[in-house]
């Protein structure tokens, strides 16, 4: 028996967006004994999951408290003690799907073979060997260059394959009973019409939506005769209670009263789940409930519900996503207007709308992406440049949508500007050779920190070719200087290549 | 600003390993240190004191 370890420490949603990859690893290998590294309270999503045949919590808390304590020493041995565990598995493959450099460090200790996503290597870099891997990590460098969903890429990274099947979320019998007992209690009948979740807390600020919204929402709502299930954590009591107060009788709190695992256990009940970019969001669809997802700074394409049928709105803002934590208009979010939402959860159709609207589709390759559901209705961003990232990362994609000149033209130039670049940092790592550095290297530095001055693709382009040039071990400086020419020569290939799908 | 925690000794091994870095091969002991320095940066979710709805 083969064994896997999958290395993904928080937070709860991405670990939800994570079990589409279990679900394909127990399809293609059921004979591979999967163990899930995840950070005590980060587990939910995989309890009771007959992907996971282990979920081994890390108490990352007690090891932090200790090592900034005088008695440091403890949290040394707490982690001697973690590693021994792991290590003592024989790991035959470990996939680190995260970008925490502890993870690096715990995916080398404990592998006794391949290690997919980062590994820290003993020379003392941190390395990626892996294209989808080395994709996944230069996204945040370059949101809009990327048109594939998280889940999609997990399951790419692990070689799984695509398709329609979602990960597998179990509410137990029991826990439903108890959910179903906790709505009865509060009058919530759902045998007729079923009850609306509402989310209103998130994260961080930027991806709230306004609470005069929700209200709005739940008042709506409310007046139509639903019921109103007001989700969320301890942390967001307060916020949850005022929507509560305000909506009046309709509303049931459960906010910061269950746990994350009881709040799960209320969505089979629900005829609709209303959230923003949180892990309720992506429980709800996991379950296949019906979704509408409100998007602000984050990314639909990204890290929106995955699977097929799911409604996301996104403001119309030409900065989108932008990831900004505090922004202080939060424009994108208030433009989501509550009528359009309501009118939505309702089954009805929109003919306009004050926002994007879209709906979540699976393509013939497999893959989730986001549908305009308004006719005429605008892509989420322009997908030439992510076409060009995606063939970059999967050599025989071809795209199923006609590409603009105007966009390709665009994406060509900024394309071949990383090229040059690479040329000239390949060219000055050779005057390396035969008579050793005499500036070779710092003339190499030099002409990379124009990497950092690009925009559009060539910010990709430069993620990619940094990911790849951080990877190359300097022990030995010659085969490193070798190594790095041979990275800017290839990359450089790549991304010419990559074009190939331009007009 | 965040206020430094962590002891003059443990920096002091942390410091040592860093030297090393890129000059030999490291082993278990040097990256297990290196764990728990990166991890000794963490913060927890309830750290980050966002507020949910407001602005920070």
């Amino acid at each position: 028996m083969k064994r896997l370890l999958i290395i993904l420490p928080n937070n709860l949603g991405d670990v939800i967006m994570a079990m589409p990859l279990l679900e394909g690893q127990k399809r293609n290998y059921p004979d591979t004994h999967v163990t899930f590294f995840v950070e005590q309270g980060y587990e939910a999503g995989l309890q009771n999951c007959p992907d996971c045949d282990r979920i081994f919590r890390f108490d990352r808390k007690s090891v932090r408290d200790a090592a900034q304590s005088p008695d440091w020493r403890q949290s040394i041995a707490l982690l001697k003690n973690t590693i021994q565990e792991l290590a003592s598995e024989r790991f035959d493959r470990v996939i680190n799907l995260s970008q925490h450099p502890y993870a690096s460090i715990a995916a080398a200790l404990v592998s006794d073979g391949e290690v997919l996503g980062s590994q820290f290597l003993r020379e003392g870099n941190h390395a990626l060997c892996d294209r989808w891997s080395q994709y996944l990590y230069a996204i945040p460098f370059a949101r809009r260059c990327n048109s594939l969903h998280a889940s999609d890429v997990y399951r790419l990274i692990g070689g799984v394959g695509t398709g329609p099947a979602a990960g597998r979320l179990v509410v137990t019998a029991d826990e439903k009973r108890k959910a179903g007992e906790l709505l009865a209690t509060a009058g919530i009948d759902c045998s007729g019409e079923s009850p609306v979740v509402l989310q209103p807390g998130a994260a961080y600020p930027a991806k709230c939506w306004p609470i005069e919204h929700f209200i709005s929402l739940g008042k709506a709502l409310a007046a139509q005769g639903r019921r109103l299930i007001i989700t969320g954590a301890p942390a967001e009591r307060e916020i949850a209670a005022a929507l509560g107060a305000q909506i009046g009788g309709a509303a049931l709190v459960v906010a910061g009263t269950v746990t994350f695992r009881e709040t799960i256990a209320l969505l089979p009940f629900a005829g609709a789940c209303v959230s923003g970019d949180t892990a309720i969001m992506h429980a709800a669809a996991a379950l296949g409930r019906p979704v509408f997802a409100l998007f602000g700074t984050t990314n639909p394409v990204e890290t929106g519900p995955f699977g097929r049928g799911f409604h996301v709105l996104s403001g119309r803002c030409k900065k989108r996503p932008c990831f900004c934590l505090d922004c202080k208009s939060r424009l994108c979010m208030k433009s989501i207007m509550p009528d359009d939402v309501v009118a939505l959860v309702q089954g009805e159709r929109l003919s306009t709308a004050s926002c994007d609207v879209y709906t979540t589709a699976i393509g013939e390759d497999g893959m989730c992406f986001l549908e305009p559901i308004i006719e005429q209705g605008p892509d989420y961003f322009d997908r030439t440049a992510s076409a060009v990232t995606r063939k970059f990362a999967q050599p025989d994609y071809q795209p199923d949508f006609e590409i603009a000149n105007d966009s390709a033209a665009l994406v060509k130039q900024d394309s071949v500007a990383v090229c040059n670049v690479l040329d000239r940092m390949a060219r000055a790592l050779s005057e390396f050779f035969p008579a050793g550095p005499s500036g070779a290297v710092a003339r190499f530095e030099n002409e990379r920190r124009a990497l950092q001055s690009l925009s559009g693709i060539a910010e990709f382009w430069a993620a990619i070719a940094n990911i790849r040039l951080n990877s190359v071990p300097l022990l030995d400086p010659a085969a490193g200087v070798r190594e790095s020419m041979r990275v800017c020569l290839e990359t450089k290939e790549e991304i010419l290549s990559a074009l190939s799908i331009l007009p | 600003m965040t206020t430094e925690k962590r002891s003059d000794d443990f920096l002091r091994e942390i410091g040592r390993i860093h030297q090393r870095m890129g000059t030999i091969m490291l082993a278990d002991e040097d990256l297990i240190m290196l764990l728990a320095e990166e991890i000794s940066l963490t913060t927890t979710r309830e750290e980050k004191q966002y507020s949910s709805g407001k602005d920070p």
